[in-house]
């Protein structure tokens, strides 16, 4: 399909004699609404179409042409809407309620111009303002009759031009200067010339056809068809001026003129009206693109056959989906897994800072009846999804919901739901849960099997040291932590697995609670290292022992006392056993704290050892007792040989627990 | 519906309902009046008149004779607005301000009881300064402005197809706007939604429908431009409860249905206009924003706990595919259930079948071929009952015969293009007078010989598709 010289040549599909008339008549329209009446490319047109006029039809005989409801009648010959030429000719006359028209032979080319001109304009006043009102002409040259439909009130076609049509024609009229200014053939000034009209027509008919004309609702804002069709008039002439510029050559075509317009669109700072009007440009390139396959494969139906379906085919195509029958049983609330499903999904909404009371409310009343299995996975699934989107922030506002449901719950527990959430999901998953896994075991695991507890504590314990960093601010934040709701079993007797964990937990807002827990779980416990007597010289656990207490924690995971521990605990040794009171000195963690000191890098420690060793009575009682005694000999020995060795070894430097 | 009159009636009720929100200065209010006074200086532009006269008359709008049936759905407000003036329209003059329209605005929305009179009416408009809009006193007076204004004509069209039997099934479309329009507007506020008053509605589009869709699902038919979101709901609503009463599902149950369905977008609220109404195609990050509706529809109802699970669900779920595809994200394992499969469908088809500022409408033998080409999106068996409901020309379309004759559609037949049509004329294209209209059942051996060739286009709707389709069909037959 072309316009309008392409369209000659591609409109042959007319079979009666009168289908060159029509075709003519449509171009005349065409080209009257890029230049105006006197421009010689109307006059061209208009020529050509008393020459198809005159060859179809004696010279004598008036052009009759009536409108009917699909088709048109041009004399007695019925012509189908088949051709685009045609549907154009039916859709521009319906749109202006004519009935039939008859034009007078001996017409001259001026005349008729100046009627398609006013046809087209008065078309183009009835789209722009969709009225109702019909438009009556007036002042149509003498010789032709244009009969209308009565559907309504009438009004007299504005005497002006639609301020669309003159910018159409203001592009078009720049276009033709720039092709006369630039050193072209005439064969490739005639070829850019059409392909400009063809562009242009196109534009103004898209335009006008679009479904929400005649105003674009864009972000808000109107705009009106004449100002998008200004901003596409500018960019066709944009376009073609650039093309002519670079010396457009013979393989230039409409799609690169709709590139380039597109382009020269791009730079417009209208965006709505700029989207609109790309849209419009691409459906064109797409169409034509189309229209180009469809020219190369004739064989091929075209593109509406294959999408239409007739009747019969859209049954059987429907027969062949093998619909089932149905089994909806609508008494039936929805299927409850979904809701509860919908209920967390929604509580995990990024709504602000507080999680919806009310949603929380009644997610809180569904959970107090109990899961059944499809409930629980889906629920399950859910809350992994859930973590595996959101922020800490709303992971953290909005899980302890749900988990506080579970922990009131005789059928579920909250750590065990969240162990299956955590059960094969990502390291993020993990991540975010982590601190709320962790609360849950802070708070107890009463009530569930030694097995539950163990994979739990698993769980948090493999977490890496900077995950478990990261999440003590958060721990903070819960229940645990927060309102010092700590579970004494879980540091009494301490848990393997979790040593590191307890590690962690040291800087946490309860690091001090936490520290005396696993100090008198310590104390009270065999000690699996050397040193872990020496421990008892601590009466009271503070911020201060913080460091030792994590080097502890460290040296007992890893089953051996490390230089620094070792260091740590000797100098706390020293120190302690300085100024122990005499009453004290019977407490029987003392000999073996001494016997930890054998490092001769502590500062004080043979002095002590000596003091120790040399002290015999004060009058009947011993000063030290003997055990303290005999322990600060043999320790006193170890530092003399260790000494020894680092002379010997100056590699060595601490010993080994 | 014609357009030029639906525009300017859709910006007053916008400016009425931003009045309601907003003062009179407030760029929205000022955007509706400038709106209105832009598509009344075209319509004065065009005219010989010099004023625009809005009937209204026996709550429906009327305009140079004709009954404007689709304004009138959308128009409830400007028509609420005349029962409380006591008056039979609004003549818009030439001259008319952006302030008389700013302050006309205010008034309608200020408006809470009805004036004594049309006096009162008058003086309260004058008295706030509106001096442009003159009120007409009602059509039962002599001195209506309509006997002088349209030229003679009666107040609706004699041959209108949707006359006087419609009335109810206007009135009954025009409440499921109003509530639906006042609960987005609710939930854009964030303020409690009605939805008492929406199980009310839904109550009374049932009660309307007891014997036959076929009005409503006319009124289906009639697009809006501007407020499609909530027209969307209320077509989407009209569609899904017509379905499940073709299953035989329980009274109760069709309420919570039909409830859920004009709820069912309520989400949509929160999304911003600019991506909500962009007639252009989103890009991701737009896209990304308007699937939130599917959760924030859930979350309003929610919040407003005597929605009911199920129109919560049909909110969060109606745009999950059957293949586990859609949104909002969810995990593989959600299954929704036969509801939100259901209403997917119902969305899905009146998406297609409606138009849209960037697209037009398409036939729904068209909609079924989408929806063919992409069988993994929909439930099986929700497209079944679709079918076997709504069939190849959905109840209240108006179809031509193979005959000649034509008439609508009042059910789905046994089989997908044969239904059950009430002859509205004859092979001659008289009208058949109400007492002679038969119906004639596609599907019996008496009328195996008649077959629909298309959709009759009598509101610029299907326009483009039915055409193609009656030729094909005319063709075929």
């Amino acid at each position: 399909m072309g316009y309008p010289e392409q369209r000659e040549a591609h409109d042959t599909t007319v079979e009666t004699p009168y289908s060159g008339v029509i075709t003519a008549f449509d171009s005349l329209l065409a080209i009257g609404s890029l230049y105006p009446p006197e421009h010689v490319r109307c006059r061209e047109i208009a020529n050509k179409f008393i020459g198809e006029w005159e060859a179809a039809m004696p010279s004598s005989q008036a052009l009759h042409l009536r409108v009917g409801e699909d088709e048109l009648f041009l004399g007695p010959a019925k012509i189908g809407l088949d051709s685009p030429a045609a549907k154009r000719v039916h859709g521009i006359l319906s749109s202006v309620a004519a009935d039939w028209m008859t034009i007078a032979p001996g017409m001259s080319s001026q005349d008729l111009l100046s009627f398609a001109s006013r046809l087209v304009e008065i078309r183009h006043q009835v789209v722009a303002s969709r009225s109702l009102h019909q438009i009556e002409f007036s002042c149509l040259p003498k010789g032709i009759n244009l009969h209308q439909r009565e559907f309504g009130g009438r009004v007299t076609a504005s005497s002006t031009l639609e301020p669309h049509v003159d910018h159409a024609r203001a592009a078009m009229q720049r276009i033709s200067r720039s092709l006369e200014s630039e050193n072209l053939t005439e064969e490739q000034r005639s070829r850019l010339r059409n392909l400009a009209e063809e562009t242009l027509s196109k534009l103004i008919e898209r335009v006008e056809k679009s479904p929400s004309n005649p105003t674009f609702t864009t972000t808000g804002n109107k705009r009106t068809l004449d100002e998008v069709l200004v901003l596409g008039a500018q960019a066709v002439q944009k376009a073609m001026g650039e093309l002519v510029q670079s010396h457009a050559n013979d393989t230039t075509g409409i799609l690169s003129i709709l590139e380039a317009t597109e382009q020269a669109l791009a730079l417009s700072d209208d965006r709505e009206t700029v989207e609109l009007l790309t849209k419009i440009l691409r459906d064109m390139s797409d169409e034509l693109g189309e229209t180009a396959c469809d020219d190369s494969h004739h064989d091929l139906k075209t593109n509406e056959d294959e999408h239409e379906l007739s009747v019969i085919e859209l049954c059987e195509a429907l027969g062949a989906w093998a619909l089932p029958d149905v089994d909806f049983d609508f008494a039936e609330l929805e299927d409850r897994s979904l809701y509860l499903s919908i209920l967390l999904d929604t509580v995990f909404v990024d709504s602000g800072p507080v999680a919806h009371p009310k949603i929380s409310q009644i997610l809180v009343e569904e959970l107090a009846t109990p899961l059944d299995c499809r409930e629980r996975e889906l629920l399950r699934g859910t809350l992994q999804h859930q973590l595996e989107r959101v922020s800490e922030t709303i992971a953290d506002r909005s899980l302890p919901i749900l988990l506080k449901v579970f922990r009131h719950s005789e059928s579920e527990s909250a750590a065990v739901f969240l162990r299956d959430v955590c059960d094969g999901a990502s390291e993020r998953v993990l991540e975010i849960a982590w601190p709320h896994i962790t609360n849950e075991i802070l708070i107890g695991l009463d009530g569930l099997a030694p097995g539950i507890s163990r994979s739990l504590h698993r769980l948090v314990a493999l977490a890496p040291p900077k995950s478990m960093r990261e999440g003590i601010p958060r721990l903070n934040r819960l229940e645990a932590i927060a309102s010092g709701r700590l579970s004494e079993r879980v540091f009494c007797p301490p848990i393997n697995e979790l040593y590191s964990v307890y590690e962690s937990l040291l800087f946490s807002d309860r690091g001090d609670i936490i520290g005396s827990l696993l100090l008198r779980a310590f104390k009270s416990s065999a000690p699996r290292i050397k040193g872990t007597k020496a421990l008892c010289c601590i009466s009271d656990y503070s911020r201060t022992h913080q460091a030792l207490m994590v080097e502890f924690l460290r040296s007992i995971a890893s089953g051996q006392a490390s230089e620094k521990l070792t260091g740590m605990l000797g100098r706390i040794v020293v120190s302690t056993l300085s100024t122990l009171p005499q009453k004290r000195r019977r407490e029987d963690w003392i000999p073996t704290a001494i016997e930890t000191l054998c490092d001769p890098r502590i500062d004080g420690v043979r002095s002590v050892l000596v003091e120790i060793m040399r002290a015999r009575h004060f009058f009947l009682f011993p000063i030290w007792p003997k055990a303290c005694r005999r322990a600060a000999r043999e320790a006193l020995k170890a530092l003399d040989s260790a000494g020894a060795e680092d002379s010997e070894s100056p590699t060595r430097t601490g010993v080994q627990g | 519906m014609s357009d030029p009159h639906n525009d300017p009636i859709i910006q007053l009720c916008n400016g009425i309902t931003h009045a309601k929100l907003y003062p009179g200065n407030h760029p929205r209010v000022q955007t509706a009046a400038r709106q209105f006074l832009d598509h009344l200086k075209g319509l004065f532009l065009v005219g010989e008149e010099s004023s625009f006269f809005l009937g209204v008359v026996d709550g429906k709008l009327v305009h140079e004779g004709r009954y404007l049936i689709g304004p009138t759905i959308v128009g409830h407000r400007l028509v609420e607005f005349a029962t409380q003036l006591h008056c039979g329209g609004f003549l818009f003059e030439n001259g008319i301000t952006m302030r008389d329209v700013t302050t006309f605005f205010s008034v309608a929305a200020e408006c809470r009881e009805s004036c004594e009179d049309l006096a009162a009416a008058r003086l309260l408009l004058s008295a706030r300064g509106v001096r442009h809009i003159e009120l007409s006193p009602t059509y039962e007076d002599p001195g209506w402005f309509g006997q002088f204004l349209f030229k003679g004509t009666d107040a609706w069209h004699p041959d209108d197809p949707c006359g006087n039997e419609a009335e109810e099934s206007v009135a009954v479309y025009q409440s499921l706007f109003a509530t639906v329009g006042d609960v987005h507007s609710q939930a854009e506020r964030r303020v409690g939604l009605d939805i008492a008053n929406a199980r009310s509605v839904s109550e009374r589009l049932l009660t309307s429908t007891e014997n036959s869709f076929t009005d409503i699902m006319q009124m289906v038919r009639y697009p809006d431009y501007d407020c499609y979101t909530v027209g969307h709901s209320v077509r989407v609503a009209s569609i899904l409860t017509l379905v499940c009463s073709h299953l035989g599902v329980d009274r109760d149950v069709l309420v919570e249905i039909a409830t859920a369905g004009l709820l069912h977008d309520v989400g949509k609220s929160r999304i911003p206009d600019e991506i909500l109404y962009k007639p252009g195609s989103l890009n991701d990050e737009e896209r990304m924003i308007m699937q939130q509706h599917a959760r924030f529809g859930a979350e309003i109802l929610l919040e407003n706990r005597t929605a009911g699970p199920r129109a919560v669900v049909a909110a969060w779920a109606h745009h999950l595919r059957h293949d586990g595809g859609g949104y909002p994200d969810h995990v593989m394992s959600v299954r929704p259930g036969w509801l939100p499969s259901l209403l997917h469908v119902c969305d899905v088809f009146e998406a297609l079948t409606a138009i849209r500022p960037y697209k037009p409408n398409l036939s729904p033998r068209r909609a079924y071929e989408i929806m063919l080409s992409d069988r993994q999106g929909y439930d099986p068996g929700s497209i079944r009952v679709f079918l076997s409901a709504m069939g190849l020309y959905p109840p209240g379309s108006r179809v031509i015969l193979s005959s000649g004759q034509r008439g609508v559609v009042v059910t789905a037949g046994a089989e997908f293009d044969r239904p059950t049509v009430r002859l509205t004329h004859d092979c001659g294209g008289s009208i058949l007078a109400a007492q002679d209209v038969p119906h004639l059942d596609l599907c019996k051996s008496s009328s195996r010989n008649v077959s629909v060739v298309g959709l009759v286009d009598e509101w610029d709707v299907h326009s483009k598709a039915s055409e193609g389709e009656i030729k094909k069909n005319k063709k075929a037959a």
